[in-house]
């Protein structure tokens, strides 16, 4: 037991202490509480557009009032809750707890990517749902042009929203990025990193170098709205495809911003629940680095059937492929890590056993869309929804809430109900799956993407999506809910309740202010579990 | 659409379904197989008590070769069949018959080689490929035909094309798969592959002899679905785009300019072939493409005698 001579960070009180802090911890809960709110907001624009999908024909909403349903989900979703996702809540607080450090490199730095976030979010949501009056953005949250010229709704407003977004990400990669290479404690070499660090440098990289592209598209398209300069309308000289490029040149690398400090949740969850150290730590690490990598150079399919040449559509399938590789890799060291564990299905094994599996069907789905023969058929039909959905929601998500359960008694330093986290678990399953799977199977139909209305061939498959979607949502309120509980009303929880042997969980439970009294020396790789070392 | 794949209706088509077949195997055998791992793990292995022994397995060189060696032949493998079979897609057979085809909100409008125009409804031979070169008028669109296995977008001033071939008689639907705005979802249309008889039947222009008779009113609510007004121009008043066609014959509209008309047959024939010479106060011009030479006179007048019957 160390002698922790100030006081924990959820002691201070008052408006200054906290929204002025540029403690790690401080700004990554913020962080989370605001995320969960565009969540729950952007959940809820979802419902929606489930319930006006419910039959064929209008529902609930009209037409105009669905397209815009679907940006606002697609738009929040996206900008305001699974870019900062994982890095910015799990990430800030973790970071440098894990590395035994007492900060972030600049932590001030920090509390200004906060700031600008909530600057960005709150331009963003006021110009999508527009003054009073004013259309509601209706543009889909790609905003290709030339219909987001053309639209008489907000999209200058927010544009130029998530084109400041776009720093509060830039800044936070820039900051973790440095943190990773100038802040680690002595001896926490590269190869003794925990791998949630990995996948947060892998992600850095791609948030400091892919974020300017869209940022600088953004600002075309202010310019070709305000100014009339043609750089993407045609009948200005300018070319509209030109905008798909840019766009996917950020939006799909970012895609990679999601999904990998995901999959080091996972990997650091694993090997605590199965007392072995994790399978291929190399594997993993690197192949962190050669998906951030690789994820730069397959942007092309989204544009498959767009126009573009027919030689740019070959080479990006072959580079699209190129990703699956050390996708594959990272899941077959996962499923190993298992292989004569000594298993404990806890609700955070729970979540990231079920991250594996969701991952499974996300990852395998993408081979239909990486194969131009099979792609023509599948491109914007509801086979992609599904697909997305499972890599963003099957992956992001449920990674997300793995690393919630897993930290949750050192964050609040308390328990949630165990009990009640299994079973949202497996509402969240079912209605997951229930809303998804039979949406594969109206893309090989043929249904199209963004369809306020559809024909009556699609309808069985359709309503049963809406009843998993109610489903969904409805295990979303009570997972929130009883995180909340236990935040107010959860039993104490020690310092170490899972037996994981990373350095956030030497210091007590929730961790004091400075997080090390002093900074420790780090003699062993994270992952020392199994029999030789402790037995 | 009975059956999701191996319809038959192509040869193209079942070409790309082998290759869907293809992936889904490859997709359900990996699925089935990591996932049974990882459940079996998870039953066999779990814990007993505190003090399980676990053995300190940390990577394996040649385990971890074989699983990166044998999925990068397998993604090569699909990726050549995938390249292939879509190499095909791409390059028209050269009796290809092609028609132009532009996209507008919210209408497919398809012109022949003869000079023909007809929109919402594609007309082709069975057994013939046709090569469509299309292009937008105003935002992006996609075309596809979801039983056929084609899709490409249309794009404004630039050309793009796809082709097919209906292999048999039937009809096929028509989708716009690229988000353009409020009516996205009505974009619609249908192919319509005919036999030899009615092919001919149609180039000729004779009436299928089995059709009934429409009114002039009848065939003008046809043309206004067929041609897209009804994206701008509701019928039960509510407003849109352009004015509302309810109550529209005999109603009196003011411009921009203070002056005012009560609308009769003259105006509306004006509105069809040149919209912006007269726009009504509070609706922005060109909004509309002028019809001017792609509808027949015939065709205007059966379009004034619907909106008469929308006079309540």
């Amino acid at each position: 037991m160390s002698t922790q001579s100030d006081t924990h960070y959820l002691e201070a009180k008052g408006f200054y202490n906290w929204f002025f802090s540029v403690d790690h911890k401080r700004i990554g809960l913020m962080y989370l509480a605001a995320i969960l709110f565009f969540f729950v907001l952007a959940g809820m624009a979802a419902m929606l557009v489930r319930l006006e999908l419910l039959a064929p024909g209008e529902q609930f909403i009209d037409r105009h009032g669905y397209n815009v349903a679907f940006t606002l989900h697609g738009a929040m979703m996206v900008f305001l809750f699974i870019v900062p996702g994982i890095p910015a809540t799990l990430g800030n607080f973790c970071l440098p707890l894990m590395i035994g450090a007492k900060d972030v490199a600049f932590p001030r730095l920090n509390l200004l990517s906060f700031w600008i976030y909530v600057l960005g979010a709150a331009i963003v949501v006021m110009s999508l749902i527009g003054p009073p009056g004013e259309a509601w953005l209706d543009t889909g949250w790609t905003l290709y042009t030339p219909y987001s010229v053309e639209s008489s709704s907000g999209v200058i407003p927010v544009t130029l929203g998530v084109f400041i977004l776009g720093f509060s990400s830039i800044l936070t990669g820039l900051n973790f990025a440095v943190t990773i290479h100038k802040m680690r404690a002595p001896g926490m070499t590269w190869h003794r990193l925990p791998l949630f660090v990995w996948a947060l440098y892998s992600a850095s990289l791609i948030q400091i170098l892919a974020t300017p592209v869209v940022g600088i598209t953004l600002l075309l398209l202010i310019m070709e709205r305000s100014f009339g300069i043609g750089f993407f309308t045609a009948s200005l000289g300018g070319d509209p495809i030109l905008f798909e490029n840019f766009f996917w040149f950020y939006s799909h690398p970012v895609v990679y911003i999601m999904i990998l400090p995901a999959m080091g949740v996972v990997a650091e969850i694993l090997p605590v629940f199965a007392k072995k150290p994790i399978f291929g730590y190399r594997a993993i690490a690197y192949s962190s680095l050669a998906i951030a990598l690789v994820s730069f150079f397959v942007w092309g399919h989204h544009l498959f059937v767009s126009g573009m040449s027919n030689w740019s559509r070959w080479v990006f399938s072959l580079l699209t492929f190129a990703v699956a590789i050390p996708t594959a890799i990272k899941v077959f060291n996962w499923i190993s890590t298992l292989y004569k564990g000594s298993i404990q299905l806890d609700s955070p094994m729970l979540y990231a056993c079920a991250f594996i599996f969701l991952f499974t069907i996300a990852g395998l789905t993408g081979l239909p869309l990486a194969t131009l023969a099979t792609d023509v058929h599948l491109h914007d039909t509801y086979f992609v929804v599904a697909h997305f959905h499972y890599t963003m929601q099957g992956g992001t998500v449920i990674g997300l809430l793995a690393g919630l359960h897993f930290w949750f008694p050192k964050i609040f330093g308390k328990m949630y109900n165990e009990k009640r986290a299994r079973v949202g678990f497996w509402m969240l399953f079912v209605g997951f799956n229930a809303t998804f799977m039979p949406q594969f199977i109206l893309g090989y139909m043929g249904m199209p993407r963004r369809y306020f209305d559809y024909l009556d061939q699609f309808a069985d498959l359709h309503f049963m999506s809406s009843i998993g979607g109610f489903v969904n949502g409805l295990a979303y309120l009570f997972i929130l809910g009883n995180l909340i509980h236990g935040i107010i009303k959860g039993t104490a929880a020690e310092k170490n309740p899972h037996g994981s042997l990373s350095l956030e969980w030497t210091v007590p439970s929730p961790p004091p202010l400075t997080n090390f009294d002093e900074i420790p020396e780090v003699h062993d790789w994270t992952y020392g579990y199994g029999n030789e070392q402790h037995a | 659409m009975d059956k999701i794949l191996f319809n038959g209706l192509s040869e193209l088509g079942t070409h790309v379904d082998r290759v869907h077949v293809f992936i889904i195997a490859i997709m359900a055998f990996c699925f089935i197989a990591c996932n049974a791992v990882l459940i079996y793990f998870m039953l066999r292995y779990r814990r007993k008590g505190p003090d399980d022994v676990t053995a300190s397995i940390k990577g394996n060189h040649l385990l971890e070769a074989v699983w990166t060696i044998i999925p990068t032949i397998v993604v090569l493998i699909v990726f050549v069949y995938g390249v292939r079979v879509w190499g095909d897609m791409r390059k028209p057979p050269e009796n290809a018959m092609t028609i132009n085809v532009t996209g507008v909100q919210w209408a497919w409008r398809f012109e022949y080689p003869d000079g023909r125009i007809e929109a919402e409804d594609l007309y082709v031979p069975a057994g013939q490929p046709i090569r469509l070169n299309m292009v937008s008028n105003d935002v992006l669109h996609s075309f596809f035909i979801p039983e056929l296995r084609v899709k490409e977008d249309v794009v404004p001033s630039q050309y793009t094309h796809l082709w097919f071939q209906a292999d048999y008689e039937g009809v096929y639907n028509i989708f716009c798969t690229e988000y353009c705005g409020d009516n996205h979802s009505y974009m619609l249309g249908k192919v319509h592959a005919l036999g030899p008889e009615a092919w001919d039947r149609w180039v000729r222009r004779v009436p299928d002899p089995d059709a009934v008779q429409l009114s002039p009113a009848e065939r003008g609510a046809k043309l206004y679905s067929k041609w897209g007004c009804l994206g701008c121009h509701s019928t039960d008043g509510s407003p849109n785009i352009g004015p509302t066609f309810k109550n529209l014959m005999g109603r009196s509209e003011s411009f921009a300019d203070g002056s005012t008309v009560v609308v009769d047959e003259n105006y509306i024939m004006e509105s069809i072939k040149q919209p912006n010479a007269k726009i009504v106060a509070g609706f922005k011009p060109d909004q509309m493409p002028a019809f001017e030479g792609q509808l027949s006179q015939q065709d205007i007048t059966d379009l004034i005698d619907y909106i008469k019957t929308l006079n309540e």
